[in-house]
């Protein structure tokens, strides 16, 4: 993760944020039903997956969701605040899939004294683009109001996870 | 298996009702597992010394953190039970199809989250994709922490296959 802080002024529309690409696996799959308490077989069984009418077990997409919300933490600064996020998933991505998450700004304004982006989102699938698509709203600090980055070293992503 | 038209019958029968509402605390451990499980390293959700630093003053829960407090919050279906959990027609399979949430505070450790839940509306539809015809349900929650404030609201469809 990059530390640094976007301020509002620095944004424009039109503009892409940073691209993050994650590699679900089964392993993370299970690590993510354990984290929410999410047990729903359609992600770790074959036969009610394919009952479902899917492949294999797919992918949660609350999961698909927070890759999204990751990019957008990620790339807003620790003085950003997501405020809304809306999405839909069109297709599902399985297991291996490399998800490729993008965002491009398309407006900034103020409002209630809020200095706010909207960003249009999307997780494309190895098997296929556009799986899942959406916006989100952020507000970011001006110049002015952004507190000094701190200086405490960024976690190490847990590499294990991702495909060699 | 039980055709749709079963399960929609059933299924309508919550619209518009409050379920009893799920009260958590929340611990630095549960905000520090998520983050994990998605492999994100944004040391904002677990390094108390990098937090503190912020414009937060400390850990705050990462904004997906509020698919955990959904977990706590459902009754239905996944407690027998309750009078939220009719025995599904087909036992289907559930899909989630979208989902909108809205922030509008920080959860941190310590916070009581209360969370609300109803679903707004059942509909049968056909699924081009799966080639059956498929329920939807339209659900929305609300958490509130321990001095009454919405600290986010989440909407979702989902889809009975």
């Amino acid at each position: 993760m990059e530390s640094k802080q976007v301020c509002w002024e620095d944004v424009k529309v039109g503009q892409e944020i940073p691209t993050l690409v994650k590699h679900p696996t089964h392993i993370q799959m299970l690590m993510w039903g354990g984290a929410v308490d999410d047990y729903n077989p359609m992600h770790a069984d074959n036969e009610i997956a394919e009952r479902a009418g899917y492949k294999e077990p797919i992918v949660f997409g609350p999961l698909i969701f927070s890759f999204l919300e990751q990019m957008i933490s990620s790339w807003m600064g620790p003085d950003g605040w997501l405020k809304k996020i809306t999405v839909r998933h069109n297709a599902p991505a399985f297991a291996n899939d490399d998800v490729v998450c993008k965002g491009k700004i398309t407006d900034k304004y103020e409002k209630d004294g809020e200095h706010c982006v909207l960003l249009e989102i999307q997780a494309d699938y190895s098997s296929g683009e556009k799986g899942t698509i959406g916006s989100a709203v952020v507000t970011l600090p001006t110049r002015a109001q952004a507190h000094p980055i701190p200086s405490g070293e960024p976690i190490a992503s847990t590499g294990w996870l991702r495909r060699r | 298996m039980a055709g749709k038209d079963e399960l929609l019958k059933v299924m309508s029968q919550l619209v518009g009702k409050e379920e009893p509402q799920v009260s958590c605390q929340v611990d630095t451990g549960m905000i520090m597992k998520l983050p994990w499980a998605v492999d994100d390293p944004n040391p904002l959700w677990r390094d108390e010394k990098y937090a503190r630093q912020t414009c937060w003053g400390g850990i705050i829960a990462s904004p997906y953190f509020v698919e955990f407090l959904r977990f706590r919050g459902m009754s239905s279906y996944d407690k027998p039970s309750t009078p939220f959990s009719p025995p599904l027609p087909g036992s289907p399979a559930n899909v989630v199809g979208g989902e909108e949430v809205e922030y509008f505070r920080p959860i941190r450790p310590g916070d009581v989250i209360t969370i609300s839940r109803r679903t707004t509306d059942v509909k049968k539809r056909r699924s081009k994709g799966l080639d059956r015809d498929v329920v939807i349900q339209t659900l929305e929650q609300v958490f509130t922490n321990q001095f009454g404030e919405v600290v986010a609201t989440h909407k979702s469809t989902n889809i009975k296959t």
